[in-house]
């Protein structure tokens, strides 16, 4: 898609790399946001252990 | 007699200079307390290397020492990331786990990077400077205000920059409380550095901290799998911390880990400041490139805040999307200074810290998104 890009000139390349990186800088940090929510609404005030126990069952 | 006067008479003017540098580097450590862990390692470092006849480099025909550091090190990139390990395990995500918002921060504070590519593109030519893709993408990695982000790109894109790349990131790291001030306050209105900030205490269970490294490594490895090395390690780091049953590791990464790199990294980086390669034209323009990242970097953040304050009831104070950046404490020190001298009842402390660890993850990020996107281009 992009691989006209190749042969630009050097500055057109790096306008491509700004506005690419910093659109996908933020979609990751969406993510990130997301992934806390998530995380907040999945664990909303307990502490590790139910977590774990869930995950690897209790140990003796 | 000429064996033992070849030291002098291998003297060289630029080895002179370059021993001035040392000096200076390693004033400023010791003085000035400017990042003195990596600062003075490169002081003592470029002194070493420039020293004549010197043998830490080559040694009849073998890889002196600090060569051998170098290839086994920087090369493979083994120092930067083992440096992400510690730093995972001393970054505490609680601040932004509570103020998960502020997360958008640490990507408008990276605007910086990007801004001073496009600059070193634009005007290397115009002081006889040209700048490849690549050398240009590892100068404007200088903003990502993260010293191993900055060793990690530059290794891979402009090695014979390494030098003057790493000294300006971690200078200006140290002269953030000088650099942010004025371009904040160039860019806001008393009125606004005067904002105060609803803040809550919300509980942050320990299993949010766990899991969140892992999403993070899965996620930042989908989205961009050349950062994977730089994320992946921070987040082992981060989940020795978090789990609560590797104290000892933990500790370990933080302490003995973290120093002994940081004493291999910076002597090694001290090494590539040859004088021959550092006292050129280019290092001063990479050095003033790496000063307008830092600029830029501020006022992405600023700017960023004041445009969500259009669109929102409670309004941001704009000096908190400063803190974005991944010079942490420093930037949100600075960010709760100026909005104490402006009104002394206010705290933003926690809501800079939270855009300041944001800044963190979106350093590193944007290093490999620089690393995905330069490398396509360049291929």
């Amino acid at each position: 898609m992009f691989e006209s890009l190749k042969s630009a000139a050097p500055f057109t390349q790096g306008l491509f790399v700004m506005i690419a990186g910093i659109v996908v800088v933020f979609l990751s940090l969406i993510a990130f946001f997301v992934l806390i929510k998530v995380l907040q609404n999945l664990y909303p005030n307990e502490t590790s252990e139910p977590l774990l126990r869930r995950l690897f069952g209790k140990r003796n | 007699m000429e064996q033992l006067l070849a030291g002098f008479t291998s003297l060289s003017l630029g080895s002179i200079v370059m021993f001035f540098i040392g000096f200076i580097l390693i004033y400023l450590a010791i003085k000035k307390d400017y990042e003195p862990m990596l600062l003075l390692p490169i002081g003592f470092g470029a002194i070493l290397v420039n020293l004549p006849l010197s043998s830490v480099l080559s040694y009849e025909g073998m890889p002196g020492v600090l060569q051998v550091l170098f290839d086994a090190g920087i090369a493979t990139e083994l120092f930067p990331c083992l440096i992400f390990i510690g730093i995972g395990a001393m970054i505490d995500f609680t601040p932004l786990f509570k103020n998960p918002v502020m997360i958008f921060f640490g990507a408008a504070a990276q605007f910086g990077i990007f801004a001073t590519m496009l600059v070193a593109l634009l005007l290397g030519p115009v002081f006889g400077l040209n700048f490849s893709l690549a050398e240009a993408a590892s100068i404007g990695i200088i903003g990502a205000a993260d010293g191993p982000t900055s060793i990690f790109v530059a290794t891979k894109f402009a090695k014979d920059y390494l030098g003057p790349i790493t000294v300006a990131a971690y200078s200006y790291m140290s002269l953030v409380p000088i650099i942010q001030p004025p371009v904040i306050k160039l860019l806001t209105t008393r009125k606004e550095r005067m904002i105060r900030m609803k803040y809550t205490e919300a509980p942050v269970s320990k299993a949010v901290k766990i899991a969140f490294p892992i999403g993070v490594t899965i996620i930042a490895g989908i989205l961009a799998p050349i950062s994977v090395p730089l994320v992946g390690l921070l987040m082992f780091g981060n989940l020795i911390r978090e789990s609560g049953v590797l104290e000892r590791l933990s500790n370990a990464a933080q302490n003995e880990l973290s120093n002994i790199v940081t004493i291999l990294l910076g002597i090694t980086i001290g090494s590539t400041m040859v004088a021959d390669k550092f006292l050129r034209w280019d290092t001063l323009f990479i050095l003033a490139l790496g000063l307008v990242a830092f600029i830029f970097d501020t006022a992405g953040g600023v700017l960023f805040a004041k445009l969500v304050n259009l669109f929102v009831k409670n309004k941001i104070n704009p000096m908190v999307g400063a803190a974005g950046i991944s010079a942490f404490p420093m930037s949100s020190r600075v960010i709760q200074r100026m909005a104490k001298a402006e009104d002394p009842t206010n705290f933003v402390l926690m809501q800079a810290v939270s855009a300041n660890v944001a800044g963190q993850l979106g350093s590193i990020m944007a290093g490999g998104l620089i690393l995905a996107l330069v490398g396509y281009l360049i291929a």
